[in-house]
């Protein structure tokens, strides 16, 4: 790993030694076959600067030994309770829904075995300030179809809790969760579940889920 | 040529350790200066140092006034190799990736500086004044430093982030509200009760509150009971991302809801309302975020004192923020939100339904972080000594969390309350020094804290980085007298053989004394300064049986490289061959490159003085044989001094090579060539051989023999031929 210098000097007039000569190659053909790190690549501006390739992306230690996955979708801002349209890009949901996926945003990653850090967020938008109609929102990510249920946010009771933005028509939601994964193929997503006020009533009213981002790091280093 | 039948020859003399006392056996040396112990028992002369960042630039400087330097592996599988130097009043960290001469070249890269770019803004109080070196103690997850200097704090790095080791000071006190203090829009509504008029159900949708002590005082079959007078506290701490914890913020005021209404089993009429709608919740603002790195806070509250029986604060558990219900009748639904019941550094308010019987778990009770000078792992805690307000203490960290020290388990080893000057982790303990007393920490008797017990009530430690272990278990550090050594309870002065050097150090600067071991050479290393320097300009080295000394480099700071390198790396200054003034930078011992010649040292073996004890006779020695081991094409040089006089009488020179078996010479042997006797040049394994000197020094009392050079050459031994000078007026001093 890392740094690594010859042992002893090859000296004019010293004896042409065969230990020296390898004490002076032996530790590159080491490092070589061995662990090398981040100190042993050029970062791009150094590389370039000095006519060489760009061998890696970035900083090796800063963001390289990170690698990057992100699927978001963009919904400009109507305001719902002045009469602001839905757009294409919104997603609604029933007041009483299933887990289900956010659109456009599944990443499909194949990966070593590693850490995988997921960070999710989305706008919730009910559009109404009634509480007694608008359902709560739950937000979740979700690997290979298993929700990991503390990566849950939001609530199932939205007057009761001011995290999910109690008795505001528009609130964020964001989670995230670090979690190993085997190395293979994987399917991350967001999802979404939404809850009417009680079992009783069905709500009316849709919450829009509007931009969302998902963002998937593995952290392999 | 004396006839070689009336010559003694002495025994073959191997040279391996020094001593400085006047009389000591032939086979020790009285100097022997820049020699590398080999793996093959030889004496080699040290080469190097190497520079361990390459000069890219001419001209360039990359150092000022070095102070510290450490390394770390950390992370999983040591994912994460981290070198830190303290530079003068900034600390650094190396970027292998953003080495060379380009734009972008930023190869130490400032983490903390007084001026310029950095990742934090301090000052250290940074001067040149004997104090101790940078202290650095790494932990699973990070680094804990503290910066050479006259005012510094304690830092933490992870390989990320650096931040200030733990919390100085406690958040400001929260403040409570009941059920009436604020607009009942702002939290749950259909817990919230107006006391002070009638009963208001305040929202249909909102789950029920659950704070109040019930009594269950009917007076009749439609009284239901009431809700006691209640009195609540709280609390909070912050949290930083490596999970170290601030001291409690001082109790709120109380909390006080008085006895309610009067409940109905059946409620019908206005103002009238089932028993558990009379519970209640309350709401807490001003809970302040915390510095830089806080990124949650926990939050304690008490039960209601009133009714509970007790005043403790206790943690509200994570796990329940938000948890409520939707109806009376339904399951509790847990939203889970993070690992402390505030899960960030931005609000500042807290509304609470946690219930009395959630309750459980008291908080930390959490004293804050004064600085300090001096920390190391023992126990898996870390140890903090020295402090700026106390500086006999030493206080044990909570296990695994680096900053956060307990109230109330601080110790005080010395009862004088001396300064600690050192801590070491040894196989019985903690030992624990300070400048004239050695104790040791262990686990108490009683299986719960710790106890200290005396080592030795006059022997201490002097400089705090001079302690090291060998591999045999045995602590080493410099004392006022000299080494000493520790092991199974028992302290031992070990430097006795070369106390006249010893008396030559700077007394003044002894707290500068740095040291670690080498496993390559298997030796502990120790530089202080000595013959009046203001710098570590010697080196002193010990193998379990004795010592040498080197002088390659001056070291302000020497740390070993923790991953399979194993290299010893040194923050100080060298001499270069052809540039004046020794050079500052990180220096990489025992190794050499081909860009950083260093300048003529000499490498020297001076024997002690020889036939002392027959000097009453004088002798003549007239050869010395020297065991050696092929080097060079150049000579060795012999000089010779004689009773008990430091000047040189004679200088002789031998071969560095076998002239009847000569070695091809690198730069002198032709590729495809052969050698004398005809057979074709081959690489050659280094051979020892035996070469004489003639020398001149009749009718000594004593001798004395110094071998140097300045280029490389390797040590077997020597021996010598003395031809007798017995029964002669003459031989006998008068």
């Amino acid at each position: 790993m890392s740094w690594k210098f010859p042992k002893n000097p090859v000296l004019a007039d010293s004896v042409a030694e065969i230990e020296n000569i390898n004490d002076s190659l032996r530790p590159f053909a080491e490092e070589t076959y061995g662990r090398l790190n981040e100190h042993n690549w050029a970062s791009i501006t150094q590389a370039t600067a000095n006519g060489g390739d760009p061998f890696v992306a970035d900083d090796v230690a800063e963001d390289g030994v990170f690698v990057y996955h992100s699927a978001g979708v963009h919904s400009s801002y109507t305001d719902f309770l002045a009469g602001g349209a839905v757009n294409a890009q919104d997603q609604d949901f029933a007041s009483w829904s299933n887990w289900t996926a956010l659109d456009s945003l599944t990443l499909s990653i194949t990966c070593p075995q590693t850490l995988l850090w997921v960070h999710g967020s989305c706008q919730i938008d009910c559009g109404s300030m009634d509480s007694s109609t608008t359902p709560s929102v739950r937000l979740a990510i979700r690997v290979d179809g298993a929700i990991l249920l503390d990566s849950v946010a939001g609530t199932a009771e939205c007057d009761n809790d001011g995290v999910a933005g109690m008795l505001y028509p528009a609130f964020p939601l964001s989670t995230s969760f670090v979690v190993p994964v085997a190395s293979g193929e994987h399917k991350i997503d967001l999802v979404v579940k939404t809850s009417g006020v009680s079992p009783a009533a069905v709500s009316s009213t849709a919450a829009y889920v509007r931009s969302r981002e998902l963002i998937c790091l593995e952290m392999r280093r | 040529m004396a006839y070689t039948r009336h010559r003694l020859k002495s025994g073959t003399l191997p040279l391996r350790v020094e001593s400085g006392e006047l009389i000591s056996p032939e086979t020790i040396a009285s100097k022997i200066e820049n020699m590398y112990l080999t793996d093959e028992g030889t004496l080699r002369s040290v080469w190097g140092p190497a520079p361990y960042v390459p000069q890219y630039s001419t001209g360039a400087t990359l150092y000022s006034n070095l102070k510290g330097i450490h390394h770390a592996v950390i992370g999983e599988d040591g994912s994460r190799e981290i070198l830190l130097i303290q530079d003068g009043d900034s600390l650094k960290v190396f970027r292998g990736w953003a080495a060379g001469p380009g734009a972008g070249s930023n190869i130490w890269y400032p983490l903390i500086a007084k001026v310029g770019a950095s990742d934090i803004k301090d000052d250290f109080g940074f001067d040149d004044k004997p104090r101790f070196p940078t202290q650095f103690e790494t932990t699973p997850t990070g680094i804990v430093i503290i910066p050479c200097g006259d005012n510094s704090r304690p830092y933490f790095y992870d390989g990320k982030t650096i931040l200030p080791l733990g919390y100085p000071t406690a958040p400001g006190t929260c403040v409570g509200h009941g059920p009436v203090s604020l607009g009942e829009a702002l939290f749950n509504k259909r817990g919230y009760k107006d006391f002070n008029g009638s009963a208001t159900d305040s929202g249909s949708q909102a789950g029920y509150a659950r704070l109040g002590s019930i009594s269950l005082d009917s007076i009749d079959r439609t009284d239901d009971g009431r809700v006691k007078e209640g009195r609540w506290y709280a609390a909070y701490q912050w949290t930083d991302i490596w999970g170290n914890l601030s001291p409690l913020s001082g109790k709120s005021e109380a909390v006080s809801v008085p006895l309610s209404a009067t409940c109905k089993q059946n409620p019908s009429g206005a103002g009238e309302e089932f028993l558990f709608e009379q519970k209640y919740l309350l709401f807490w603002e001003g809970i302040e975020p915390g510095p830089t790195g806080t990124i949650g806070r926990v939050f304690c509250r008490t039960k209601d004192v009133l009714n509970s029986g007790t005043a403790e604060l206790f943690r509200i558990p994570a796990g329940l923020v938000g948890e409520s219900a939707l109806s009376a009748n339904e399951s509790d639904i847990t939203v889970r939100l993070g690992f402390t019941p505030i899960p960030d550094n931005v609000t500042t308010t807290f509304p609470d339904n946690i219930p009395d019987d959630a309750l459980v778990r008291q908080p930390e009770d959490v004293a804050p972080v004064r600085p300090f000078k001096l920390y190391t792992l023992a126990f898996g805690r870390g140890w903090a000594a020295n402090f700026s307000d106390d500086p006999g203490k030493i206080h044990p960290s909570i296990p695994g969390k680096w900053g956060t020290f307990r109230t109330g388990e601080e110790i005080f080893p010395d009862p004088r309350g001396s300064e600690i000057t050192g801590m070491f982790q040894v196989p019985d303990g903690l030992l624990v020094f300070t400048e004239e007393s050695t104790f040791l920490v262990v686990i108490s008797y009683a299986g719960e804290g710790f106890q200290t017990k005396t080592i030795h009530p006059r022997i201490g430690c002097v400089a705090p980085s001079s302690v090291s272990m060998m591999p045999d278990g045995r602590a080493i550090w410099l004392g006022r007298e000299g080494f000493y050594s520790y092991l199974n309870g028992s302290v031992e002065l070990i430097s006795n053989s070369i106390h006249n050097e010893i008396s030559l150090l700077n007394s003044a600067r002894l707290v500068q004394a740095v040291a670690a071991f080498d496993v390559h050479e298997q030796k502990y290393r120790c530089w202080v300064a000595s013959d009046g320097s203001r710098k570590n300009n010697l080196c002193w080295e010990y193998d379990g049986a004795g010592w040498t000394r080197r002088t390659d480099v001056t070291a302000a700071a020497v740390c070993v490289t923790q991953d399979h390198r194993r290299y010893m790396l040194t923050a100080g200054e060298a001499e270069k061959q052809g540039v004046a003034n020794p050079i500052e930078g990180v220096y990489l011992l025992d190794h050499q490159i081909q860009s950083f010649d260093p300048k003529d040292r000499a490498s020297i073996i001076q024997t002690g003085w020889l036939r002392t004890f027959r000097s009453e006779g004088r002798g003549s020695p007239t050869t010395v044989y020297l065991w050696l081991r092929e080097s060079g094409s150049g000579t060795i040089t012999v000089e010779v001094e004689r009773d008990w006089r430091a000047g040189i009488v004679e200088t002789v020179t031998a071969k560095a090579y076998p002239p009847d078996d000569a070695p091809p010479f690198w730069n002198q042997a032709v590729y495809g060539g052969t050698d004398a006797d005809g057979d074709a040049l081959t690489w050659k394994k280094r051979r020892p051989y035996w070469t004489r000197v003639d020398i001149y020094a009749p009718s000594s009392e004593t001798f004395r023999l110094r071998i140097t050079n300045t280029v490389p050459w390797e040590f077997l031994g020597l021996a010598f031929d003395e031809v007798p000078q017995p029964d002669t007026f003459r031989s006998a001093p008068k």
